[in-house]
C-alpha cells in the first residue's frame, strides 16, 4: 500500500488538505461540498458506493476513511468487505444496483445496458440517480491525486469521515479532528 | 457521420443537460464553473486535445463528439482532430501533447496503473504546478463526461419523477 511515491511536491502542510488552494482546487472544492449540501441519501448507500469508487481507483486515503453516520447505522470491516464481491454478497439489492451503476459510470459509461437502466429506475427516481452520480463524480476527484501518487493518507489505520454543515468534510482520527 | 446525425446527437445532449440541470440545479451550476476554471487554469489547446480524446475513449468511436457541457470554444487544427485517434505516430502532435495524450488515455482507462515514466514526460516541458493544473482539470472534464453518459444511459434525463 506505502510503496508509492508522491510525483510531485506534496501540498503544503503536509497533505492534510490535499490541495494548492488554487482557483481550480477552490471550484473542485466546492462541487464537493454542493454536492454533500444536496445529500438526500441515506448514509450507507452514500458510503457502499464511495467505498466502490476508492477501490476501483486504488485511492489509499478514500480506502482509510469510513462515514461516520453510515457505521452508526451498520457498516462494519464485513460488510466493507462484500462490497469487493458485491454481486456474490447478501447486500440490499437496492446497494448492488447503486454498485451496478457506479461500475457503470467509472468503468464503461457509453454501454450501461437497458437491464441496468430498468433496474437503476425501479429502484431510484431521477433525483436519486442523479445525486448518485454527482457523488460519485466527487469520489472520483481522488483520481487526480492517484495518479499523482498524492494520495498517501497522513494518519495510521481508519479514520472518520463526515461533513459539516456547509458540506465541508471532517475528519476525525484517533488523535482528533484533522 | 452524417452532418445529420451530428445535429441530431447535439440536441440530444444539450436535452440531457438541460434534464441534469432540472435535476440537481445547484450541482450543474457548480460544474459549469469548475469546467470555466478548468480551462482557465490548464493549458487550453492540451486540454481540448484530452477532452476530444476522453469522448473517443468513452464512446467508442473516433468520430465521437464530446459533451456539449464540457465545450469552451478552444479550436484546434484540423490535423490534430484528424490524427487523435492514432496520436502515438502521428507527426501533427507535438512530444509535449502527446505526453499529455498519452497520460490522459491512462487517466480514463486505469488511473492506478499511471506510470512515473508517464508523469516524467509530462515534467519534461511543465512545471509541477501546470502538471497538477491538468490533472485536476482532466479530472473535470472526464468526469463530466462520463456524469454525461451514465445519466443518459439510466434513463434518469427523460422523466423528472
Amino acid at each position: 500500500m506505502n510503496e508509492y511515491q508522491p510525483r510531485i511536491a506534496p501540498p503544503p502542510g503536509g497533505g492534510e488538505g490535499m490541495f494548492y488552494d488554487t482557483p481550480l482546487d477552490f471550484e473542485i472544492e466546492e462541487l464537493a461540498r454542493v454536492a454533500m449540501r444536496a445529500m438526500r441519501l441515506d448514509p450507507l448507500l452514500t458510503e457502499v458506493v464511495r467505498l466502490r469508487c476508492a477501490e476501483y481507483h486504488d485511492c489509499r486515503i478514500c480506502s482509510s476513511l469510513r462515514i461516520v453516520s453510515a457505521v452508526a447505522e451498520g457498516l462494519d470491516e464485513e460488510m466493507r468487505q462484500k462490497i469487493c464481491d458485491y454481486e456474490s454478497s447478501d447486500l440490499d439489492e437496492r446497494l448492488k444496483v447503486a454498485l451496478r451503476f457506479t461500475d457503470a459510470m467509472i468503468g464503461d459509461p457509453g454501454s450501461l445496458s437497458e437491464d441496468l437502466r430498468r433496474e437503476v429506475n425501479a429502484h431510484f427516481s431521477a433525483r436519486e440517480i442523479a445525486e448518485i452520480a454527482f457523488n460519485i463524480m466527487k469520489w472520483s476527484f481522488q483520481k487526480a491525486l492517484v495518479a499523482l501518487r498524492l494520495e498517501q493518507p497522513p494518519w495510521d489505520g481508519l479514520a472518520g469521515l463526515s461533513f459539516d454543515g456547509v458540506g465541508e468534510t471532517v475528519i476525525t482520527t484517533a488523535a482528533g479532528v484533522s | 457521420m452524417g452532418s445529420g446525425s451530428v445535429e441530431r446527437n447535439g440536441a440530444a445532449a444539450g436535452e440531457a443537460a438541460e434534464a441534469i440541470r432540472a435535476l440537481h440545479e445547484t450541482g450543474f451550476a457548480q460544474l459549469e464553473r469548475t469546467i470555466d476554471a478548468a480551462f482557465a487554469e490548464a493549458d487550453p489547446e492540451c486540454l481540448e486535445l484530452c477532452r476530444r480524446r476522453v469522448a473517443q475513449l468513452l464512446r467508442g468511436s473516433a468520430e465521437a463528439t464530446p459533451t456539449s457541457l464540457t465545450d469552451r470554444g478552444i479550436v484546434l487544427p484540423a490535423g490534430k482532430l484528424a490524427a487523435l485517434d492514432r496520436w502515438e505516430d502521428s507527426t501533427d502532435l507535438s512530444a509535449d501533447e502527446k505526453a499529455h495524450v498519452a497520460l490522459c488515455e491512462q487517466f480514463v482507462t486505469s488511473v492506478s496503473h499511471i506510470s512515473d515514466s508517464e508523469v516524467q514526460a509530462l515534467r519534461a516541458t511543465r512545471t509541477e504546478q501546470e502538471v497538477y493544473a491538468f490533472v485536476s482539470a482532466l479530472y473535470v472534464i472526464e468526469l463530466a463526461e462520463r456524469l454525461m453518459l451514465a445519466m443518459t444511459g439510466a434513463g434518469a434525463t427523460g422523466g423528472h419523477r
